[in-house]
């Protein structure tokens, strides 16, 4: 029987070879969008569309990048996202508190790490009011993450400001084409207790998924006075997929998601900070599969309500909204050129309220104003060109385009010389790209040499302010008013930091090994580094030490500064294996990093800065992570993961009545192990032991507060 | 800025020196594609899930070989058991059927050709009768596809690679999915 189609069936030859040629996208098909899992099970790999927009096998991106499956995640034992790539290489995990981390890649790690994008299905889960992400309000169970994709290096040309080390994005199964069902019961040391469900539901034109979870325990003992407050994190979250296939050609997605969070953790200050973060969010999406292409049309919002007190500031409350709409065109030319046109704009406002708590205890609402407002719009343009030259080489090329603009409003420092007309001047213009040229040597060998640009955009609080406190002690004038504030300042001056980097890499399969071995070195330079850790009281300077207290209230001033850049090469080396049910996998990094920051020493005496960004000291020259792991029969299985971390130098804030400074705290070196052991009672049930950080106690990972080894009992059952 | 240690940069300059000329060393085999396997056959009936609006339902599986060859009757032996166990392809449920080159004639009521090695002289005639009914025609015979006479190539080892044929596509009249054509080799 023939097949429906959309040509006519009888055509000249000349009349097919112009058609041919000029065919936008070989036909019409069905609207599916990617069916990850039928893909894997066709090319025996991961597929995904994070390293250009066009959907790809893993081995023939033409960036850097690992996938870290769904079954990665179980051998690693983890129950949390960045344990669950802390193993992958160039990827730095510092956890400062029991539900707290930061993660980098490729170097450049700070508290809040800004320069690294997180998304969700595409959708980010980064809040741009800080740039940062907090992992542990991601509304995502780990059992429904299909892979974790790590891209190494920038893609801002493919997801816009702030891929600019690296992008992490989570794909999590579709209720269309996958079947889920867990229900897990997780209990471990600090008191550790989580509940967490997810299923879902499908029919001929649809699927639906539900997740959610609870958890509660206890913040780590810490011996001796805290750097961060001690605060039990607590997390639930609840998240909702509907897709639907609405014809042939077209399906429609929705998704709905809800956070709310407390723990403690570490802020860009580098001082302790107990935020409680709810986040909402909802998307929909139209797929369609026309003549022009695979065309999406998509739009989300995110909220974030960030209320946190800050040690040495006062309460702060931080609320951020983001609306995204998005619209894409997916289409190939003739048979060897792959196209991908994307534009998107972006409406992101952000409101800060801060109280101000006195050393007398007296707490009272900002006195300089009630609130900061600021918001930056964006409108992005961006093209992909997939140029496959022959069966040896193929060629990618991404660009991008951004266009941004600033809007402030809300209280100034009286006297600054600031005002909120600098701010509304801001006028930015952004080009990235991404370009990558693949040679297969062979069919088993391959050289990618990939050239990036990626940018990392000031935050919403970069442009606004950030943190509010009172002024030091001495300063105080006696009594109840006025009182003196100390405000951290936004900066109308601030440039998109710019990332360039070059890579290349070399991946080789090994099928006697049943594995493969890739080395990658790289490059990468950045420029306009911001610092929220500034402590300089610009204008107006605050009387020095010892001085009498002013008559009047002083409302200093410190801004966020741009205070260098920094550069790094490095070499990556993984080899990884298989053997009948052995798995084993190696890697190596080597960072070498060359900061140009101009630190200021503080010039009261001491060892210490007035300001601090280091990347050179905090970045650990050489990390290796080593993993082995087997099934052994029907009923068990397990996995042993070793990583040796180089020893580094963070920034920590030391803090006093009459100022503060920075300090550079030491974290040794660390051989930690990980993974897991499981018994499986039939193939619904099983029940796991799982480790993260043993083989080292009471351990600095941060310049925090020491951090313990982890132990987790998890009962996991599908119904 | 940190001092740089000097024979650190020697180094790694050499560790760097030495894993590029290790790489431009790789061996330079080239891509065989062999007799038709169980594996490849596992790759075929998956890549028909990607069809567009591809058979449903229980269809004809035309298997074309030669039998005065032997190569060419072990693969349809081949291919003719795997379906046989494994009959499902997206939708579809496949029938198998075996068609010998000298009657094409038979392919006739088929949604699917498979075409078995050592009949390449007899490319050009399947092809000629898969357009007839609009069939995907599927061969490990890479210069089947390559000579526009097969829409779909398979190879499963060393490494999963597929190939379709833009303009036999066109001309069979078969469609499919966009991301599945980003995925594979057009040719």
């Amino acid at each position: 029987m023939p097949n429906q189609h959309n040509f006519p069936s009888k055509r000249s030859i000349v009349a097919k070879s112009i058609l041919l040629a000029i065919s936008v996208s070989l036909t019409n098909v069905s609207a599916q969008g990617i069916d990850y899992g039928s893909f894997e099970e066709l090319f025996e790999e991961s597929v995904t569309t994070s390293a250009t927009g066009k959907p790809q096998r893993a081995s023939e991106t033409p960036v850097p990048m690992t996938i870290v499956t769904a079954d990665d995640i179980r051998r690693v034992g983890a129950t949390n996202i960045p344990d669950a790539i802390r193993h992958v290489v160039g990827v730095d995990v510092v956890r400062s508190g029991k539900e707290a981390a930061d993660v980098g890649v490729r170097g450049f790690n700070s508290p809040y790490n800004p320069r690294l994008l997180v998304l969700v299905n595409g959708r980010q889960v980064y809040s741009d009011h800080f740039g940062m992400t907090f992992w542990n309000s991601i509304p995502v169970q780990m059992s429904e993450i299909r892979q974790i994709e790590v891209v190494r290096g920038p893609n801002t040309a493919l997801f816009g400001f702030n891929a600019a080390t690296g992008a992490i994005n989570i794909v999590t199964y579709n209720p269309l084409y996958d079947d889920v069902s867990d229900v897990k019961l997780i209990v471990g040391t600090e008191s550790s207790k989580e509940i967490s469900f997810t299923k879902t539901h499908r029919w001929d034109k649809g699927g639906i998924l539900i997740s959610a979870s609870h958890l509660e325990a206890d913040a780590f003992d810490v011996d001796g006075p805290r750097v961060i407050p001690e605060t039990d994190p607590e997390t639930s979250m609840i998240r909702f997929q509907g897709e639907f296939r609405l014809d042939e050609k077209s399906e429609f997605s929705t998704e709905f998601t809800y956070s709310t969070t407390e723990r403690s953790g570490f802020t860009p200050v580098f001082t302790g900070s107990s935020p409680e973060v709810d986040t909402s969010s909802f998307m929909f999406s139209y797929v369609r599969d026309s003549s022009y292409g695979l065309i999406k049309a998509q739009i989300y919002r995110n909220d974030l309500e960030h209320d946190t007190t800050v040690i040495g500031f006062g309460d702060l409350l931080y609320d951020n909204d983001l609306t995204v709409f998005q619209v894409e065109d997916l289409f190939s030319v003739g048979t060897d050129h792959n196209f991908r046109l994307f534009t998107e704009y972006r409406d992101n406002n952000f409101e800060g309220n801060f109280d101000v708590t006195f050393p007398d205890g007296v707490t009272i609402r900002n006195p300089l104003g009630d609130s900061t407002e600021s918001s930056i719009n964006s409108l992005a343009l961006s093209g992909m060109w997939d140029w496959a030259i022959n069966s040896k080489f193929n060629l990618n090329v991404s660009l991008r385009y951004d266009t941004v603009d600033v809007d402030r409003d809300g209280f100034t420092i009286p006297g600054s010389g600031i005002t909120n007309a600098q701010f509304d001047a801001v006028d930015i213009e952004q080009l990235t790209f991404n370009t990558g040229l693949i040679w297969n040597v062979t069919d088993t060998d391959r050289f990618t040499l990939s050239v990036a640009r990626g940018a990392k955009l000031p935050s919403l609080i970069d442009f606004s302010a950030a943190a509010i406190g009172p002024a030091p002690l001495p300063f105080q004038p006696p009594g109840q008013a006025p009182r003196s504030t100390f405000t951290v300042f936004g900066n109308a001056n601030l440039e998109a930091a710019e990332i360039d980097s070059l890579n290349l890499s070399y991946i080789k399969k090994l099928e006697n090994i049943n594995g493969q071995l890739e080395i990658n070195l790289f490059h990468s330079e950045i420029d306009s580094i911001a610092s929220l850790a500034s402590f300089i009281p610009e204008f107006p300077p605050l009387p020095p030490p010892g001085s009498p207290p002013p008559p009047g209230p002083v409302n200093a001033l410190s801004q966020i500064q741009d205070v260098g850049s920094s550069e790094e090469d490095g070499i990556e080396i993984e080899l990884s294996g298989k053997s009948g049910d052995l798995h084993w996998g190696f890697n190596y990094a080597f960072t070498d990093v060359d900061d140009d920051i101009n630190n200021v020493r503080n010039p009261a005496g001491g060892s210490g800065f007035l300001d601090a960004a280091d990347f050179e000291l905090g970045t650990p020259e050489q990390v290796l992570n080593l993993n082995i792991g087997t099934i052994f029969n029907s009923q068990w299985d397990a996995d042993v993961y070793v990583q040796w971390r180089d020893s580094r130098e963070l920034f920590r804030a030391q803090l006093s009545p009459q100022g503060g400074q920075f300090n550079l705290v030491a974290v040794d070196d660390l051989l930690t192990f990980s993974g897991q052991v499981t018994y499986h009672f039939n193939n619904n049930w099983n029940l796991r032991l799982s480790a993260v950080g043993l083989g080292e106690d009471d351990y600095l990972e941060s310049a925090a507060d020491e951090i313990n080894s982890q132990v987790y009992l998890t009962l996991s059952g599908s119904f | 800025m940190k001092p740089r240690i000097p024979f650190m940069e020697i180094g790694l300059n050499r560790l760097i020196k030495t894993c590029l000329m290790g790489l431009f060393i790789a061996a330079n085999s080239m891509n065989i594609w062999a007799e038709t396997t169980d594996k490849d056959m596992k790759i075929a009936m998956r890549a028909i899930k990607f069809l567009s609006e591809g058979p449903k339902g229980n269809v004809k599986a035309a298997i074309v070989y030669n039998p005065a060859d032997s190569a060419s009757q072990q693969d349809a032996n081949t291919i003719k058991a795997f379906i046989s166990k494994n009959p499902k392809a997206g939708a579809a449920t496949l029938n198998p059927t075996l068609v010998d080159v000298s009657a094409l004639s038979e392919i006739q009521g088929s949604a699917v050709v498979l075409l078995t090695t050592n009949i390449a002289a007899n490319h050009a005639a399947i092809f000629a009768e898969t357009i007839k009914v609009g069939a995907v025609s599927i061969s490990t015979d890479k210069s089947c596809v390559k000579n526009g006479h097969c829409v779909l190539g398979i190879s499963s080892s060393p490494k999963v690679e597929i190939f379709v044929n833009k303009a036999a596509a066109l001309e069979t009249e078969t469609n499919f999915k966009t991301a599945f054509m980003m995925l594979v080799n057009v040719l």
